[in-house]
C-alpha cells in the first residue's frame, strides 16, 4: 500500500526522474566561458546539481523544457527578483541580467549523456 | 532531517497521507501570524533602494546600495569614501536581522575561492566569501577537507564563521574554532592581521563578531586530509534515545537526533570516519518525510493521543539505512522546505533535562509538526563563541515558513534560559543586552574592541545596537 502511494505520487508528476547519473553529469558539466564558469560555480553549482535541492538539474533537459516555455524574460525575473525556492538574484550578486540569462542557457542545454 | 526518516520510517508514514480527504480538516491554528515567504538571500538592485530580504523572509531591507568589492583593496576605499552604515552579507542564511541596514550591504561574492593550501601545517586559506559547498569542493580537489560541516552548505565562510555555525560531535568544535588566522578591514579602512600569535585580542574578538568588527576579507583555516564517512540512521522511542544519547556521542565522531513531534519517535544519526572507496548514497527523502509529518498534522492535530497512536503504528522502528560517501556529502544537505528556526546551546551536562522540558512545550502546540534537531559541539575560546570554554548541546526548533513562528520565542526562550543556554547568533532569539553580558565571561572586553575599533558606529544596524546595548541612532 504504501509502496503503491509512492508510485502514484512519482507518476503523477509525468516527467522522468533525473538520477545519479544525471546528478554526475550536472556536477561536472561547466560553462566554457571562464569567467560564466566562475559565477556559475560559486552561485549556481550547489543546487542546481543537486536532486534533493528541487532546483532544475543542469543539463537534464526533462526538467527545463516547462521552464523554457514561458520565455528568457520570465526566467531572468524569476532569477533576479527570487521565485519559489530560487533566492533573489541567485547567490549572485554580481551577476547582471545578462549573466543570468547566459548561466539559464547554459543550464538548461542538455549535456552529452555519454558518462 | 534523519535520512532514515526520510526513506522508509516515514515513507511509512505516507499511508497517513493516503486517507481520503482527510486534509480538510486541517487545523485552525494556522490562521495565526507568519511572515509572507519571499525570496531569499539578497536583493532586487534597483536605481535608488535595493530591496533585500534573508533565506526565510524573517529579515528584511530597503537598501541604499548593494555593493560587491573585488578585493580588500576596494573594500578600504569603500570605508575612506563614504560614510554610513555597512553591513556585510555571505548567503543571508541567518535569521536574525543581522544584514538589514538602510546604508550599504556588502557582498563579498566576488570575493571567494581557495587562495592556497599547505599539506605541512595542514591549513587552508579562503577568501572570505566563500560559500562553504565551493570550499568543500575546492579543498577535495587538493585532498583536504573541513574537520565538520553544518546542516547546510550554502553559507559563506565569513557568513558562517560570524555566527558560531556549527555541526555535530562531541569532540567537534564550531567552524570557527579551527581557524587560525583572519584578515580583517576595520571601519576606518584599516587592513588588520590577526591570529593567536598576532594580535590575540582582535582575534579571539574577531571569530565570532557578528560582522561588527569589520570586513573579514581572508581566513585561514585547520583542515584534515580528504576523508569518507559511514553514516547510520535509526529509529527509537525518543525515552530509550534519550537515555543512551550521551553514550553514542560518546561512542561516534558526529552523533545527533532529531524528535518527530507526536509520534513519540526519534530519528538517531551517527557519522563515523570511513576508509572504504565504496560509495553508498541513498536517494534523501526528507522532502517526502515532511509532508508525511505534515500531513498526519493536518488530519489529527487536534487530536493528539489519536496522532501519535497512528504514528506508533505507521513507524516501522526495525527499519536502518547506512551511507557511505566523502565526509562534505555526508554531513551537508539542501533544504528546499524554508523553514525558521530558533535555537540555544545548552552546558552539556544539561542537555537532555532541557530538550525533554522543549519537547513538552512544544507538544502543547497541536500545530507543531517540523521536527526538533539535538545536537553536540565541543567548548572553544572565542569571546562570542556560545560554546566559549562550554562543552555544549544544541537544541533547535523550527517552523514551516507561511505557518506561525511568533511562538518560537516567548514560548521556547524560557526553557533555555533556565537552563543557562545562550541563543545561536543566527537564529530568531529575544535574548538582551542584559542577558548576554551575564552569559559571556568577555563580553565587555568584545565591547572594548568593538568600541575602539568602530568609534563611530558605521557597522551597528539597529538589531546588533540593541544587542549590545547601544543607544540607537537618531
Ligand atoms: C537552512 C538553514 C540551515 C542552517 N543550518 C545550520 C547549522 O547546521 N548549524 C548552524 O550553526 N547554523 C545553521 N544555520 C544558520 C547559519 O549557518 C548562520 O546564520 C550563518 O551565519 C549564515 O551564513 P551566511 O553566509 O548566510 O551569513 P549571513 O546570514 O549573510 O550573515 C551572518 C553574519 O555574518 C556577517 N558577515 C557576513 N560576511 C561577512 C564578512 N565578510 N565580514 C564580516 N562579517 C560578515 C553578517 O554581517 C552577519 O552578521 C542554518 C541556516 C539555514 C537557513
Amino acid at each position: 500500500m504504501f509502496a503503491a502511494a509512492l508510485v502514484l505520487a512519482a507518476c503523477s508528476k509525468g516527467l522522468p526522474e533525473a538520477g545519479p547519473a544525471d546528478e554526475r553529469r550536472a556536477e561536472a558539466a561547466r560553462p566554457t566561458d571562464a569567467l560564466l564558469a566562475q559565477k556559475y560555480e560559486r552561485a549556481c553549482l550547489t543546487c542546481h546539481a543537486s536532486i534533493i535541492s528541487k532546483a532544475p538539474l543542469t543539463g537534464f533537459a526533462a526538467h527545463w523544457q516547462a521552464r523554457l516555455q514561458q520565455g528568457m524574460p520570465t526566467l531572468v525575473a524569476h532569477v533576479r527578483d527570487g521565485f519559489q525556492g530560487m533566492p533573489a538574484r541567485g547567490f549572485c550578486n554580481d551577476c547582471n541580467d545578462q549573466d543570468f540569462a547566459a548561466l539559464i542557457v547554459f543550464m538548461s542545454q542538455p549535456q552529452n549523456s555519454k558518462e | 532531517m534523519p535520512a532514515l526518516s526520510r526513506r522508509k520510517a516515514l515513507k511509512t508514514m505516507a499511508a497517513a497521507s493516503l486517507v481520503p480527504t482527510l486534509g480538510a480538516h486541517a487545523l485552525p491554528a494556522r490562521a495565526a501570524t507568519a511572515v509572507a515567504p519571499t525570496g531569499s538571500a539578497a536583493v532586487a538592485s534597483g536605481a535608488t533602494k535595493a530591496a533585500w530580504s534573508n533565506w526565510s523572509g524573517s529579515a528584511k531591507a530597503a537598501s541604499a546600495s548593494l555593493q560587491t568589492p573585488a578585493d580588500a583593496a576596494a573594500v578600504q576605499q569603500l570605508f575612506r569614501e563614504t560614510t554610513g552604515v555597512v553591513r556585510c552579507v555571505g548567503a543571508g542564511h541567518s535569521f536574525t536581522p543581522l544584514v538589514p541596514t538602510d546604508g550599504t550591504i556588502l557582498s563579498l561574492d566576488r570575493m571567494a575561492g581557495l587562495i592556497g593550501h599547505n599539506k605541512s601545517t595542514m591549513t587552508a586559506s579562503f577568501h572570505a566569501g566563500t560559500r562553504l559547498a565551493q570550499l568543500s569542493r575546492q579543498l577535495d580537489l587538493v585532498g583536504m577537507g573541513l574537520r565538520n560541516l553544518p546542516d547546510i552548505d550554502a553559507q559563506s565562510f565569513a557568513g558562517a564563521i560570524s555566527t558560531a555555525t556549527h555541526g555535530t560531535g562531541a569532540e567537534l568544535p564550531a567552524l570557527h574554532a579551527d581557524v587560525q588566522a583572519l584578515q580583517i578591514v576595520t571601519p576606518r579602512g584599516e587592513l588588520l592581521e590577526c591570529s593567536a600569535t598576532k594580535q590575540p585580542d582582535l582575534f579571539a574578538a574577531a571569530k565570532v563578531s557578528l560582522g561588527s568588527l569589520g570586513v573579514l576579507t581572508q581566513a585561514t583555516t585547520t583542515v584534515l586530509p580528504a576523508y569518507g564517512l559511514q553514516r547510520k540512521v535509526w529509529l527509537k522511542p525518543v525515552e530509550e534515545l534519550l537515555q543512551i544519547a550521551p553514550t553514542l556521542a560518546q561512542q561516534h565522531r558526529h552523533f545527533e537526533f532529531y524528535y518527530l513531534p507526536f509520534t513519540g519517535y526519534a530519528a538517531a544519526i551517527t557519522h563515523d570516519v570511513y576508509t572504504g572507496t565504496e560509495v553508498v548514497h541513498p536517494e534523501a527523502a526528507d522532502e517526502e518525510m515532511l509532508r508525511d509529518l505534515r500531513h498526519l498534522r493536518d488530519w489529527l492535530g487536534r487530536f493528539p493521543d489519536l496522532r501519535r497512536w497512528v504514528a506508533k503504528k505507521l513507524i516501522d522502528p526495525n527499519q536502518t539505512e547506512l551511507a557511505q560517501d566523502r565526509s562534505w556529502k555526508l554531513l551537508s544537505t539542501q533544504r528546499p522546505t524554508k523553514f525558521n528556526e530558533t535555537e540555544c546551546h545548552v552546558p552539556r551536562e544539561l542537555g537532555i533535562a532541557c530538550v525533554r522540558e522543549i519537547i513538552q512545550v512544544l507538544e502543547r502546540r497541536n500545530d507543531v509538526f517540523f521536527p526538533m534537531e539535538f545536537r553536540f559541539i565541543k567548548a572553544d575560546d572565542a569571546w562570542l563563541s556560545p560554546f566559549y570554554q562550554r562543552d555544549s548541546c544544541s537544541i533547535a526548533v523550527h517552523a514551516a515558513v507561511g505557518e506561525p513562528y511568533d511562538y518560537l520565542v516567548p514560548e521556547i526562550a524560557p526553557v533555555f534560559r533556565k537552563f543557562q543556554g545562550r541563543p545561536h547568533w543566527g537564529k530568531l532569539h529575544g535574548h538582551t543586552a542584559a542577558d548576554l553580558s551575564a552569559l559571556y565571561p568577555r563580553w565587555k572586553d568584545f565591547l572594548a574592541v568593538r568600541a575602539q575599533l568602530d568609534p563611530t558606529g558605521r557597522m551597528l544596524n539597529p538589531h546588533l545596537r540593541s544587542l549590545f546595548g547601544i543607544a540607537q541612532s537618531a
